[in-house]
């Protein structure tokens, strides 16, 4: 089954790790660097491992869902599925057109109008300049922004530009779709719309990876569910197994840390007794 | 590769869209301070000068004038391109852009700036001065020359900008130093000959120099100094395109 799996595998993770210099260990200044290096100081910075040998094959048409605790490394697999992030160590493949979904209408210039910005947005996000243009029409009519083309985008509300990002990013046919949480954005009549289009991506049977909190949210759209924890793939599987296994791993958790409390308190209380 | 160039005419519209705020006659603003530095260069060393050239204030004047011109553009263009990686963080953290597409874009801006700007009045110059209508066709290759030489410097510093946060400071230094060091008001003859040989090794010597030449001399005499000009423009850009290659994996952390 395996072999079947990587031969239709349209991403395939093998062995990746990503280890990043922690935030504070910046040394952003090459004079102290320098004087540091002279007075025999210097020191390598400090590294945090993120992902560690992670291995991951998806099938074209599969729907993935990505579970785990915060900080656990599941939106830092879908940047380096996304080719926002590279790999320190093992292989990333990929094939087809990836819309990563992620973080919606970064890249909007405020001072530009709202065409140009869908023209740059679009590009950025992957698009040729000659689609994208041919695109911008359709753009304006689906985000509803059509009297707006020529404001600067700083005029619009936020949820006219939360529909603005979300019109541009879904306006494409991709192969791959990659999302963080099912995103629904603007007032209630366009969250049912960006509901459809979603949907109608997961219909179409377009590959999918999503990170999600929501168990309900993964049972209705995954077919496959990896649970992930410190930077490694904890579980692979079926549905409903992995979350029975993380939920159980979750009660441990909130079992062992109550229990602890306990015991100290009674600690305490045979402390004070004495 | 299509995709990259795609990538920075985008973002060198932006920058230009955001640099003029829509107006298209901004572009002129850029002549402004040159124009306003000759008159002054002109004023104060014109009289003395002239000797130099011929007897002449106003092929001092057009001297200077291109000198302004080359100068700004470095000067300028490095110092977009310095910050154009790290101002672009948010945006490397969220999508997927090649780095390199940044610093080209910010040169790009400028050289559209100088397309735009500056060309026209160069082109008449070298009608007017020269009097060779051939020399325009010489006229891109000190141009083409400036815009990688500054390309190269442009990668370096904006990959030493994202390890190290004080380097703006360190390259206003480093920029005043080759604007003073370059001949742009005054001609480098009335340097002794050792200084010369030293102010000669600067990037911008060749380009200056040879601009100069297709704009004003009827005869090209050094005909080398346009190869030499072509040279080292193309040998900087490949160094630092290399060098910021080496410093690239690592940007992302810094970010």
């Amino acid at each position: 089954m395996t072999e079947a799996v990587s031969e239709r595998a349209v991403i395939s993770l093998s062995g990746v790790s990503l280890v990043r210099r922690t935030h504070e260990e910046y040394s952003h200044d090459l004079k102290a660097s320098a004087f540091a290096f002279v007075e025999g100081r210097y020191r390598k910075s400090l590294r945090k491992t993120v992902l560690d040998g992670v291995d991951l094959d998806v099938p074209a048409g599969a729907k993935v869902g990505i579970i785990g605790p915060n900080g656990a490394g599941k939106s830092t697999i879908l940047k380096v599925i996304a080719g926002i992030l590279a790999p320190t160590a093992g292989s990333v493949w990929t094939t087809g057109r990836i819309a990563p979904l992620l973080e919606l209408g970064a890249g909007f210039e405020p001072d530009l109008s709202v065409t140009e910005n869908i023209v740059s947005y679009g590009v950025l996000l992957g698009g040729s300049r000659a689609e994208t243009l041919r695109k911008v029409e359709s753009i304006l009519a689906y985000a509803e922004l059509e009297e707006y083309r020529n404001y600067p985008v700083r005029a619009l509300s936020s949820g006219m530009l939360a529909r603005l990002g979300f019109a541009v990013a879904t306006d494409v046919d991709p192969d791959v779709v990659i999302l963080d949480e099912i995103l629904t954005v603007g007032d209630e009549l366009f969250r049912k719309k960006s509901r459809r289009r979603i949907e109608g991506f997961l219909k179409r049977g377009i590959t999918t990876l999503i990170v999600s909190h929501e168990m309900q949210t993964i049972r209705e759209t995954c077919d496959r569910v990896v649970w992930v924890e410190r930077g490694r793939v904890r579980l692979a599987g079926g549905v409903e197994s992995t979350i029975a296994a993380y939920l159980d791993s979750i009660d441990e958790v909130a079992l062992r840390m109550v229990r602890a409390r306990y015991s100290q308190r009674l600690n305490g209380a045979a402390s004070v007794a004495d | 590769m299509r995709r990259f160039w795609d990538v920075v005419f985008v973002l060198t519209r932006r920058l230009l869209n955001v640099r003029y705020r829509g107006s298209r006659l901004g572009v002129y603003w850029s002549l402004l301070n040159p124009l306003l530095m000759t008159i002054v260069y002109a004023s104060v060393f014109g009289a003395n000068f002239a000797q130099y050239y011929h007897g002449s204030i106003k092929e001092y004047v057009v001297n200077v004038f291109i000198g302004l011109i080359v100068l700004n553009f470095f000067v300028g263009a490095t110092e977009a391109a310095l910050t154009s990686v790290v101002a672009n963080g948010t945006l490397l953290n969220k999508l997927r852009i090649s780095f390199e597409a940044f610093p080209v874009a910010a040169v790009a801006s400028f050289g559209v700036q100088l397309a735009v700007g500056a060309t026209p009045f160069l082109l008449v110059l070298t009608l007017g001065c020269s009097g060779r209508p051939e020399h325009l066709l010489l006229l891109p290759i000190p141009l083409a020359s400036l815009a990688l030489l500054s390309a190269g410097i442009g990668f370096v510093i904006a990959g030493l900008y994202v390890h190290y946060r004080d380097i703006p400071y360190m390259y206003e230094m480093v920029a005043f130093l080759i604007w003073i060091t370059s001949p742009v008001f005054y001609p480098i003859s009335i340097a002794p000959e050792r200084i010369q040989a030293v102010l000669k090794l600067n990037p911008l010597y060749p380009i200056l120099q040879s601009l100069r030449e297709v704009v004003l001399a009827p005869v090209i005499t050094e005909p080398y100094l346009l190869l030499w000009a072509l040279l080292t423009g193309g040998g900087v850009c490949a160094v630092g395109y290399a060098l910021f290659r080496m410093m690239k994996p690592t940007f992302m952390d810094m970010l």
